[in-house]
């Protein structure tokens, strides 16, 4: 599916929940059900410390299409991590270098996100960007 | 100025509360609609309207740099920080002026000391004791004099409670022991440790001993001279004061002894590109423009304080202290970390086995402002074998009926992420 309408969906999944707590529910609930990520991929070289909480991203390349495996401590990192992976999993390194993640500013999730978009979101949209990069060049 | 701060100070004789909060504009404020609830006070402490007042007064009426000036503004402005200087050594009861120095909060506080302390006095094979319930500040640059001199860094361990083992201590020390530096308030665990007894037993081996009073200054009563510490740091931020501003109290006989921390302006006598010969104190350690409107205003806060009475604060703490902690060991599910005997109003816990950051995140929906993970102490986190707790910090600002509104969110939020 086109990276706009995903990214339309999900905006107008967050619309339709009015208040923080319920927005904030609704990631813990996606969180949740995010499958768990195989624990011989919680490598070091997988892991993006933060300050709050850890994050790991794992990747593979599939006939050319990256997919990705993410997982935190928090549930609420773990509900961004499923938007995440809605939107680059599955798909060619050339589609996932052009993403942006402004879609996440109109979630309406708070100030507290601009703290944890600093300082995690952003390392982990930079880590998948990054494996795709380096997943075409081994490609190559 | 003078006239400016007792217009606003009214002594009051009984603890009023509801007069106290209404000092301080940011408690009353709503985040996302509703009140605030400040429970981040080991973080930063909120503002009294007096010194957020006498900061907009000093830079409207009286800025200039000073030391140098020669004119009126710059005369006024070094006379007022040298008093807000002579208020602090009144605070912690130092015996001289001039064994305070202004820095921007207890991290350089302690940088400076193991720095200028280290140069001097520790060599290779020298060890230096600190505690496993320190924070970063009080480790970190520890281990870089470590590096630095080939010297050692010794721990003492705390119990399950996280009270200090106090026999281990004594068996740390030794001929080679020549700085002992100790945390007096845990920011993570709230204890309250025994520094007097610390104080004591380093002193019969002549090994001189810092306190990082970072989170103690605003809850207790500090007399540097009754401990016989050789040196006490405490951030202005902490105890109502502005941030960047800080104190390293130092016995004259050692600052006079320890080197110059930074090189620069105001901390030397006469530059020749020879030789350079260093200022008096307490200058000496205090190179560039000093944060001299800063200096006024903790200056500022530490009258506030006093006005209330530290007296009244401790024992309104003490109400609030075992009123929370009675509350939420109640909470089925909830585990309090730090339990010592004697404790601030500082309460880490974990909620089930929800992660302490989602605590945090709902918390903050609720307009409740905690912190949330290893609060700058890893080997606390790394003791309890947990990756960091929710640390809601109270002050004597905070009310009971706060400490009701917190404990019902946090069971909703027990029901919540389950």
């Amino acid at each position: 599916m086109d990276i706009k309408k995903i990214e339309e969906e999900i905006i107008k999944e967050f619309k339709k929940r009015k208040g923080l707590i319920d927005k904030h529910s609704y990631l813990i609930k996606i969180g949740k059900e995010l499958p768990a990520m195989n624990a011989r991929h919680k490598k070091k070289d997988n892991t993006i410390e933060g300050c709050q909480f850890r994050v790991w991203i794992y990747s593979r390349n599939e006939k050319g299409k990256i997919f990705y495996e993410i997982d935190s401590e928090s549930l609420v990192i773990k509900g961004i991590a499923a938007l995440l992976i809605k939107l680059f999993s599955g798909r060619r390194p050339q589609e996932i270098k052009k993403i942006d993640f402004n879609f996440i500013d109109q979630l309406g999730l708070g100030e507290d996100l601009s703290f944890i978009k600093v300082n995690n979101i952003s390392k982990i949209t930079e880590k998948i960007k990054k494996e795709a990069l380096l997943s075409n060049k081994s490609k190559k | 100025m003078k006239n400016c701060v007792n217009k606003i100070l009214t002594k009051s004789e009984k603890f009023d509360l509801k007069r106290i909060r209404r000092d301080f504009p940011i408690l009353s404020k709503k985040i996302y609609g509703k009140n605030l609830v400040y429970f981040d006070n080991g973080a930063t402490t909120q503002k009294p309207e007096i010194v957020i007042d006498t900061i907009k007064n000093l830079y409207c009426n009286y800025n200039s740099n000073v030391h140098r000036g020669a004119h009126y503004l710059s005369g006024k402005m070094t006379e007022m920080g040298e008093e807000a200087r002579e208020k602090v050594r009144k605070f912690l009861n130092a015996k001289y002026t001039h064994e305070i120095i202004f820095t921007k909060g207890v991290t350089e506080s302690i940088n400076l000391v193991a720095h200028s302390f280290g140069e001097v006095y520790i060599k290779k094979d020298d060890e230096i004791i600190i505690s496993e319930m320190e924070h970063h500040s009080n480790i970190v640059p520890w281990q870089l004099i470590c590096q630095k001199k080939k010297a050692k860094l010794k721990v003492i361990p705390f119990n399950e409670k996280g009270e200090l083992l106090l026999e281990e201590y004594k068996k740390l020390i030794n001929s080679k022991t020549k700085i002992v530096s100790i945390v007096h308030v845990s920011n993570s665990l709230g204890t309250i440790n025994p520094i007097k007894e610390i104080i004591r037993i380093a002193h019969k081996n002549n090994i001189p001993v810092l306190i990082d009073g970072a989170q103690a200054i605003q809850h207790k009563k500090i007399d540097v001279r009754s401990l016989d510490c050789d040196f006490y740091a405490f951030s202005g931020h902490k105890v109502y004061g502005p941030t960047g501003t800080g104190v390293l109290y130092g016995k004259e006989k050692w600052l006079k002894k320890m080197p110059p921390y930074q090189g620069g302006g105001d901390m030397i006598e006469k530059v020749t590109f020879k030789k350079t010969t260093y200022n008096i104190l307490p200058f000496k350690f205090e190179a560039g423009t000093p944060n001299y409107i800063g200096a006024v205003a903790l200056g500022v806060a530490l009258d506030y304080i006093e006005r209330i009475g530290i007296d009244k604060i401790e024992r309104q703490e003490k109400i609030l202290l075992e009123y929370m902690t009675e509350k939420l060991s109640n909470i089925n599910g909830l585990k309090i970390y730090g339990m010592a005997k004697e404790k601030t109003c500082i309460f880490s816990f974990l909620l089930n086995n929800i992660y302490s950051y989602d605590v945090g995140i709902f918390l903050d929906k609720m307009g409740i402002a905690v912190r949330t993970g290893h609060h700058c102490t890893h080997p606390v986190w790394d003791h309890y074998n947990v990756k960091g707790s929710v640390r809601a910090s109270l002050a004597f600002y905070n009310t009971k009926e706060e400490v009701d509104f917190f404990c019902q969110s946090v069971k909703k939020i027990q029901k919540m992420l389950r």
